[in-house]
């Protein structure tokens, strides 16, 4: 028997799965670097051109500032109210009859399988001085003066809600499946209260769905930019849209390039922090 | 040409935790060996080991004299019937059983005509069309079968085949599964928890207990002469009698229920290995009789299955009584 | 499921009136306001439509002004997808293969981390990459490639997905019946994630037909893609026609969407096991 060659025998067999698994990932790794590392190193170093002189324009600049504070709190109360619209609305659909499940279900997804941009269209049309909220006011409480909702803050974040809330909806109620029924009937016989089963069955089964659903919205919302450019106007740009000006109009692709940086930084950090903690990527989809 | 199986010093260890400790074992070719033990008793991992499913951390196994150890599971010209079968469920029966084949690259009518037979071979002759999610659990279990013995392999394995089955099922899959075997003549490993399985269905019975094997026998030697107090018991019920001779340092007699009959006078003289006590509880079991007694030196529970009826009137809980040892010869005693 | 309802209880009736209506505002009505101004007889779109006139579809399905960037979007889009389901599948099945669980782990990680960079600086990467390459006939290249990369991590989730609800035993089951890697992938793998990789295909597919912010970035003047186009006639006025192109492009989103989700259901109803 082959007992002497143990060292040439695992190997071989540590070796057997590697070809496969190379062919099946490296591809993949290939395109990874080319398409997100390359550029990012790119940025970094275009940033860094003028020996930081970039990021000290960058954080002295009000507009950035400005456009910072407010990227981050809107991040914060999209996911914020995400988080609660969204798992009522998941609890509502696996808790709904077929034909209204159906109906929820259908908005839902009909919603998100229509680009950004034309659903922002639908909101600009609503939100316009004279658009469908006016026609609605004018008709029903007999308004005369134009809605002041279109390119404001507040114009923003209804539409914001409406992207991002499939995002939180569709994992929440996959997670509901791992909600044990038998522990659901338990608690109900020994006469908890609804809320009681919803905070000691429902949602410990569902949190880790929620998390990472949360830190994903979270993370895409700071880098949003087509439905604050075309809602918020040019008085209310977010990081995004400071970036787009800077490159574009201001021709400052240095400037565009440090802010870009901050930016990434800020996004992927919490993503990989929060994978850490919180297990996003496995938790997620 | 059935192959020989030896296997030799396997240790697997998960973490910490060693699974399997050393394990030496020979099969003959042909023979039909089962893995007996309780969950965590490393049975499934020793077969994964045999499979090449899983790697061994040290020792080795050989198919007829030669060492498998750096072969992949497709190399290894292996048949293994999973618990839950494994059935393609995108394939027919047919592909199903043909799948080998073509793993193997045979050509098209060979995999027709082998196909065929091995249907025929499990009485599935006329399912060959159809889908698999159509077919009731004894069924798929005829097919996996068919479809793990197709490409001739030289070791069928078989993890828990019956476990998925209801108990009716089940008995009349083990007497069809050992037909098959002894038809085909080829070498086999099963793993099971189930004491009745397993002699009902092999050659020899390997029990393991936390990763070392205690026991290597036929049904018969390991029911009649159990290797320790834990393969006594294990195997079927036994009542371990406290034996104290002249030097204060008895052994340990393993008495099987069926063996002690139960007698309520108590003036007849006692024969080896008798004990009295009381009665504690009478159940029926259809043939047998199940009499449960308190020993009355050790306070013990000991069990008499007698065949028949027993008189109830007399056996009233707590109702003194002698059990006598009906064929002193066939108890083992453990030193 | 039914023991979640009860669970509510009387609550559950608040629940679903609220969600109903979530479902009414933030989905429905922006989407039936959009559609309703393509059919006005006015020159601006707005609500409500003033009466009703096919003329804004007509000019969108004829007008090389809307079919040329269609075009373009649509041959991007099929690229970038066939990249994406190709890469995604390999790397599902690839990171299904991975012994160590922490290599998976960061493998996932990995593979959904293109969703936390922002579009824009992936945008501004690109850009300045094709500068400083000098690649001014190989931005489409760039551009393809961002895309692909923005639907990767949706087309290895759902795949990834599907992968960890088959049975495991098959993919032994076929290793111990004597077949290599390659069988395996095709023979069995495959064609029970079929659906799975099909309904990942069109949603990669929407997500960078839809694409815009790259775009906008890379393509030169001039050279447009639907978005973009859409994008720029949005910042001078909303027209009729505008909003005409926004809902043939969402039907046809829908549809192909709708379809495939059909196809999938189909599908696995067919091929069921316990």
């Amino acid at each position: 028997m082959a007992g002497a060659d143990k060292g040439v025998v695992a190997k071989a067999q540590a070796g057997r799965g590697t070809v496969e698994k190379g062919v099946l990932l490296l591809p993949v790794a290939v395109a990874l670097v080319a398409g997100v590392l390359v550029p990012l190193v790119v940025i970094v170093v275009a940033s860094l051109q003028d020996g930081g002189g970039a990021y000290r324009e960058t954080f002295s600049s009000s507009l950035f500032r400005a456009a910072l504070g407010r990227t981050w709190w809107m991040a914060v109360i999209i996911t914020l109210g995400d988080v609660l619209i969204g798992t009522f609305y998941a609890l509502a659909a696996a808790s709904a009859r077929r034909g209204l499940q159906a109906l929820l279900l259908g908005a839902l997804m009909f919603s998100m399988w229509t680009s950004v941009m034309v659903r922002s269209f639908g909101w600009m049309l609503l939100e316009l001085p004279k658009g469908a909220l006016y026609w609605l006011a004018h008709t029903f409480f007999g308004r005369s003066e134009p809605i002041e909702l279109y390119q404001t803050v507040g114009g923003m974040y209804p539409a914001m809600f409406a992207m991002m809330l499939p995002f939180i909806v569709l994992p929440v109620l996959a997670a509901t499946r791992n909600v044990d029924a038998d522990q659901l009937k338990a608690a109900r016989t020994f006469g908890a209260s609804t809320w009681l089963t919803l905070r000691t069955v429902t949602l410990p089964a569902i949190r880790p769905a929620i998390v990472s659903a949360g830190v994903l919205v979270f993370v895409m919302s700071l880098g949003f930019y087509v439905t604050p450019l075309l809602l918020g106007g040019p008085s209310n740009l977010t990081v995004s849209g400071v970036i787009n000006l800077e490159m574009r109009s201001a021709n400052r692709p240095d400037l565009g390039a440090s802010m870009s940086v901050i930016l990434t930084t800020a996004t992927v950090v919490v993503y990989l922090v929060s994978d850490r903690f919180f297990r996003v990527s496995e938790k997620w989809g | 040409m059935a192959v020989g199986v030896d296997i030799w010093q396997v240790k697997v260890a998960f973490g910490a935790l060693e699974v399997l400790k050393g394990v030496d074992l020979n099969i003959a070719p042909g023979e039909l060996v089962t893995l007996l033990g309780a969950s965590g008793s490393g049975k499934s991992t020793l077969l994964n080991v045999v499979a090449g499913l899983l790697q061994a951390d040290s020792g080795d196994v050989a198919f007829d004299g030669r060492s498998v150890q750096d072969l992949a599971p497709r190399d290894r010209n292996i048949g293994f019937l999973f618990q839950s079968y494994a059935l393609f469920p995108h394939l027919t029966v047919a592909e199903n059983v043909a799948f080998p084949l073509r793993a193997r690259h045979r050509d098209k009518k060979t995999q027709g005509r082998v196909t065929q037979q091995m249907l025929d071979l499990v009485h599935l002759g006329e399912a060959g069309g159809r889908k698999v999610s159509t077919l009731s659990g004894g069924q798929r279990q005829r097919v996996a079968l068919a479809r793990a013995l197709a490409a001739e392999p030289a070791v069928l394995l078989l993890d828990e085949p019956m476990a998925a089955l209801d108990k009716h099922l089940r008995e009349e899959m083990q007497v069809e599964v050992r037909r098959i075997q002894r038809d085909v003549g080829i070498t086999t490993i099963s793993v099971t928890h189930d004491q009745t399985e397993a002699m009902t269905m092999s050659d020899r019975i390997a029990i393991l207990r936390e990763g070392t094997l205690v026991q290597v026998g036929s049904p018969e030697e390991c029911y009649m002469r159990p290797a320790d107090r834990f393969v006594a018991t294990f195997l079927g019920e036994a009542n371990l009698v406290p034996l104290t001779d002249r030097a204060g340092s008895g052994g340990t007699a393993v008495v099987r229920p069926e063996n002690y009959t139960v007698e309520t006078n108590l003036a007849a003289p006692a024969g080896p290995y008798s004990a009295t006590g009381t009665v504690r509880l009478v159940s029926y079991q259809g043939a047998r009789c199940r009499v449960e007694v308190t020993a009355e030196t050790t306070g013990e529970l000991l069990v008499a299955s007698v065949a028949g009826t027993v008189d109830r009137a007399g056996l009233a809980p707590g109702a003194p009584v002698r059990l006598r040892c009906l064929e002193p010869d066939k108890v083992h005693v453990l030193t | 499921m039914t023991a979640l309802r009860e669970s509510l209880g009387k609550s559950g009736w608040a629940v679903r009136l609220a969600a109903g209506l979530a479902a009414f505002i933030l989905f429905a009505v922006p989407a039936l306001v959009l559609v309703a101004t393509s059919w006005t007889e006015q020159r601006f779109a707005l609500f409500p439509p003033k009466g009703f006139t096919l003329e804004w579809f007509g000019e969108v399905l004829t007008s090389k002004k809307w079919l040329q960037p269609f075009g373009r979007s649509a041959t991007v889009a099929a690229i970038g997808t066939a990249l994406a389901v190709i890469l995604g599948v390999a790397a599902a099945i690839g990171v299904s293969r991975l012994r160590s669980s922490r290599a998976a782990r960061a493998w996932r990680t990995v593979m959904i981390l293109p969703l936390a960079v922002p579009p824009i600086a992936l945008g501004v990467g690109l850009y300045n990459m094709g500068r400083w390459l000098n690649l001014s006939d190989g931005r489409m290249a760039l551009l393809i490639l961002g895309q692909m990369i923005s639907a990767l991590p949706f087309v290895f989730v759902l795949v990834a997905g599907a992968i960890t609800r088959l049975d495991p035993n098959l993919h032994k089951a076929a290793q111990t019946l004597g077949a290599n890697s390659w069988l395996i992938i095709r023979k069995v793998e495959l064609p029970l994630l079929g659906p799975t990789i099909l309904a990942a295909a069109v949603f990669a597919f929407v997500v960078i037909f839809d694409e815009v912010v790259l775009a906008v970035f890379l393509l030169p003047p001039g050279v447009e893609t639907l978005p973009v186009t859409m994008l720029r006639a949005s910042q001078e006025t909303m027209t009729p026609a505008l909003t005409a192109a926004s809902t043939v492009v969402s039907l046809l989103a829908v549809l192909l969407l709708g379809g495939s989700q059909m196809v999938g259901r189909g599908k696995k109803g067919g091929a069921d096991a316990p």
